[in-house]
């Protein structure tokens, strides 16, 4: 898939816990590796309810985890 | 904040790609036997024709075994196996497969409509043998779109691998 407007810091936020892996991310969210992955790469955007997920596992809210990469509107 | 670690490593294939990759390998093999069963047997083909049920049936239980594997590994690894970007592709390879198939609809129709008009005024016969003939054309269709589906799956899981 294309890359999304969607930007993240999942791998910032990994790092700062413990070094979470991609595979136990994905196993407290009910996802799979790759699809983490795809997040991380920005080549796939969430959907609200896994963002939601993510940024309970690190205890955020979801703007912090997710930002919107706004374009301006001709 | 920006992201500044290293390169993300790829990652291996997700169960569900490989469920579209045996899906396309094998959608095109019989539609390939299919094709060669319909339309003829190269004479390259000939030393294997009294052999050629048994290569399809051979290579059905091939598949159906191999998908089975597949099912019963992701079902004991306890970890999720789809999720809902593997919906999404899935998905999106629904739509494109449904757009080639009726695309080949369409020209499948028009061919009929066309031919089957033009012939019948020259031989009423024809009309009688087409039946046959449509079967044929509407098995190579689904094909066209099963397999359509397929790649466009692999493509959308490669884009992100």
């Amino acid at each position: 898939m294309e890359k999304t407007a969607i930007r993240n810091t999942i791998r910032h936020l990994r790092f700062h816990h413990d070094e979470m892996t991609q595979q136990e991310l994905a196993d407290r969210i009910g996802a799979t590796r790759q699809t983490i992955y795809a997040i991380e790469a920005a080549k796939y955007a969430p959907s609200l309810e896994l963002a939601f997920r993510i940024a309970r596992v690190f205890g955020k809210k979801v703007e912090d985890v997710f930002q919107y990469d706004e374009k301006p509107i001709a | 904040m920006q992201d500044s670690y290293s390169p993300l490593p790829p990652t291996p294939m997700s169960r569900q790609e490989v469920y579209a990759w045996s899906s396309t390998l094998s959608s095109i093999v019989f539609a390939l036997v299919y094709l060669l069963f319909v339309f003829g047997i190269p004479s390259l083909f000939e030393p294997i024709r009294e052999n050629f049920i048994q290569a399809v049936v051979i290579l059905v239980i091939v598949d159906v075994v191999f998908q089975t594997i597949i099912s019963i590994q992701s079902s004991q690894g306890g970890r999720v196996d789809r999720d809902e970007r593997d919906v999404r592709i899935a998905a999106i390879g629904f739509k494109i497969g449904y757009y080639v198939f009726m695309v080949a609809v369409l020209i499948l129709i028009g061919h009929l409509f066309v031919y089957g008009f033009i012939n019948s005024l020259a031989d009423p016969v024809y009309v009688g043998r087409m039946d046959a003939m449509i079967v044929h054309y509407l098995v190579a269709v689904f094909f066209v779109g099963t397999t359509a589906k397929s790649v466009a799956q692999v493509v959308l899981y490669r884009k992100d691998a």
